[in-house]
């Protein structure tokens, strides 16, 4: 492991240990409205170190618990898809011929749509405002180029002599394909699995800025900002402590996600 | 060429109809109803409802809609909007052309930023001036663009004020202009919206076209040119040349990552589009707008990726398929 993998992934851990302890840390309740008299667009201070919100609520509280949804929204949509591409470029990989060959036109067909279009048609449609309706159409959005790149290592990997020994063996080819192959695919997946979460926490902040990802009052990085919008002029630190912490949470995954990357195959640095 | 050009076509038109298919499949499975908000007001009476219902063809069944709706779209006839009363290409002429010069200008500054920034970091990998641009990039790579367009506006529309945030132009002074004014207007108010789309998408073009500088850069071809002494902006364009291919691609590949942005960029700036045309009437079940803006997008999309490979096989003649 080198520097920059160790770096990266404390950052990671210690985001993922925030928002964790996000309910110790938070000084107010989130969803409080504390003083709707007098506390309202409260610049920073000593005792709202962040300001507070139209509403009156503590921003650095909602920033807190905004990280709790972003990154567990992320985390568990990746893994949707990175399931879901794995699967898929597995079977398309290994079975080849009219399979592989619909498969893999069917993903073509689908990147032809710009995801975040699809995402709105859908979660725009069926308006059901859950968590776990967001993760999922997130999730099964996402798997696309994970088929794609798996499928190639697949490819490549099916020539080897280890596989085709553990084809001579008489093995089932599941059992192929799954202790054999699919494990020295691993390294390129969670590249792309971190690089992912990254990504997705970008989508997830665009769609809660739209009103359809997470949804008030349940408190979000990007319905933060899409709240913030008509006070740009009078309290510009609305708009732009949530941005900053999506740029910085990105950033660290992008981080780790390139480090790893290096590591693994070091003609890309 | 030609056989290239046609199965790519007939490829193009497969694509579009399945598109359309979905997002036809997608929209009348969802729950609710064009006419829910008819339904609910007192002064809509029973038989104007059912009157509506018959004249948008909602009381048939799915498949009779559907083939109807493709017997339609290929005859050139993309249906008649049900909240705008309109037909849906007539709505998507007025808005498609703005959309048009966004992406356009978009594409401008991501390519020509992208491109100077990547290749100036390839040339001398591992420089300050690499790392520094690397950080900028990784940076911009990893911000919301609707955030970057909020942040532009509070900058420059609010603080200092000189530009103009909003519209396509200004709605009173500018039918008073002449055509210099209505231009420079024009101008003005893309600006704003142009800049954003295009510096986040420069941030992914920097980064391919630097990978791509860096391949090329260690080839035998570039140390004869360094060793015979040529200076570095003439090795740059040696470089440039080759390297330029992979980039090329990208730019069928950036088209749907422009169009979600536009969509949000539209929606920050009131960027009359149609990304706020599409999501206005998603939330209103506008059938018709919708299945055809996602018919028109993938449209495009297929388009972009057409353009690319036939500037590839243009650029690069090992990239045509022996005959």
């Amino acid at each position: 492991m080198t520097r920059r993998v160790r770096i990266g992934l404390a950052a990671v851990a210690l985001l993922y240990l925030i928002a964790w302890l996000a309910p110790l840390l938070a000084p107010y309740d989130p969803a409080a409205q504390l003083d709707l008299v007098s506390g309202r667009l409260l610049p920073p201070s000593l005792a709202h170190p962040l300001g507070t919100d139209p509403l009156s609520r503590d921003i650095l509280s909602r920033l807190l618990f905004g990280a709790r949804f972003s990154l567990s929204i992320a985390a568990v949509a990746v893994l949707v898809a990175i399931t879901v591409g794995t699967a898929v470029g597995l079977v398309a990989g290994l079975a080849g011929g009219l399979v592989d060959a619909f498969l893999m036109r069917s993903v073509d067909a689908a990147l032809a749509i710009p995801r975040v279009f699809l995402l709105i048609v859908v979660l725009a449609l069926w308006d059901t405002g859950g968590l776990t309706a967001l993760v999922l159409v997130l999730g099964l959005t996402g798997w696309f180029p994970t088929s794609r790149l798996v499928r190639a290592e697949v490819l490549s990997l099916r020539q080897r002599d280890f596989v085709l020994a553990a084809r001579g063996l008489g093995l089932p080819r599941w059992r192929v394909a799954v202790r054999h192959v699919l494990p020295n695919a691993v390294a390129p997946i969670v590249v792309t699995a971190t690089l992912g979460v990254g990504h997705t926490i970008l989508i997830e902040a665009a769609l809660s800025f739209l009103g359809i990802g997470v949804r008030p009052p349940l408190p979000s990085w990007g319905n933060m900002i899409a709240d913030s919008q008509a006070f740009l002029a009078t309290a510009p630190w609305l708009a732009t402590v949530p941005g900053v912490a999506v740029v910085a949470t990105v950033m660290t995954f992008s981080i780790l996600g390139e480090a790893l990357r290096d590591t693994i195959d070091p003609r890309r640095r | 060429m030609a056989g290239f050009l046609a199965r790519r076509l007939g490829a193009a038109a497969l694509v579009a109809l399945g598109v359309a298919t979905i997002t036809f499949l997608l929209i009348h499975l969802a729950p609710g109803s064009p006419l829910a908000g008819s339904g609910e007001n007192p002064y809509v009476s029973a038989a104007a409802l059912e009157q509506m219902r018959r004249n948008f063809a909602l009381d048939q069944p799915l498949y009779v809609q559907y083939l109807r709706y493709v017997g339609n779209l290929l005859r050139g006839d993309w249906g008649i909007s049900f909240t705008m009363h309109r037909p849906v290409l007539d709505a998507f002429r007025d808005a498609l052309p703005n959309t048009l010069v966004l992406a356009a200008a978009a594409l401008l500054v991501d390519f020509l930023l992208g491109i100077t920034i990547g290749t100036l970091q390839g040339m001398r990998p591992g420089s300050p001036l690499d790392r520094a641009c690397s950080g900028l990039t990784l940076t911009l790579y990893s911000v919301p663009v609707f955030w970057l367009g909020l942040m532009l506006v509070l900058v420059f529309g609010q603080e200092l004020g000189w530009l103009p945030v909003s519209g396509v132009v200004d709605p009173i002074l500018y039918p008073a202009r002449g055509i210099l004014g209505k231009l420079a207007d024009r101008a003005a108010h893309l600006l704003l919206p142009a800049l954003t789309l295009g510096l986040v998408g420069a941030a992914a073009t920097a980064r391919y076209q630097r990978a791509a500088v860096l391949e090329v850069i260690r080839q035998d071809f570039i140390r004869t040119a360094r060793a015979k002494g040529l200076s570095e902006g003439a090795v740059a364009r040696h470089a440039l040349r080759n390297a330029i291919l992979p980039t090329i691609t990208l730019l069928g590949l950036s088209l749907p990552m422009l169009l979600s942005g536009a969509v949000l960029v539209e929606t920050v700036f009131a960027w009359p589009g149609m990304g706020r045309l599409a999501v206005e009437a998603i939330q209103r079940r506008d059938y018709p707008v919708v299945t055809g803006a996602a018919t028109l997008v993938a449209l495009a999309v297929v388009a972009g990726n057409l353009v690319a490979d036939v500037l590839t096989r243009f650029a690069d003649p090992r990239s045509r398929e022996p005959r």
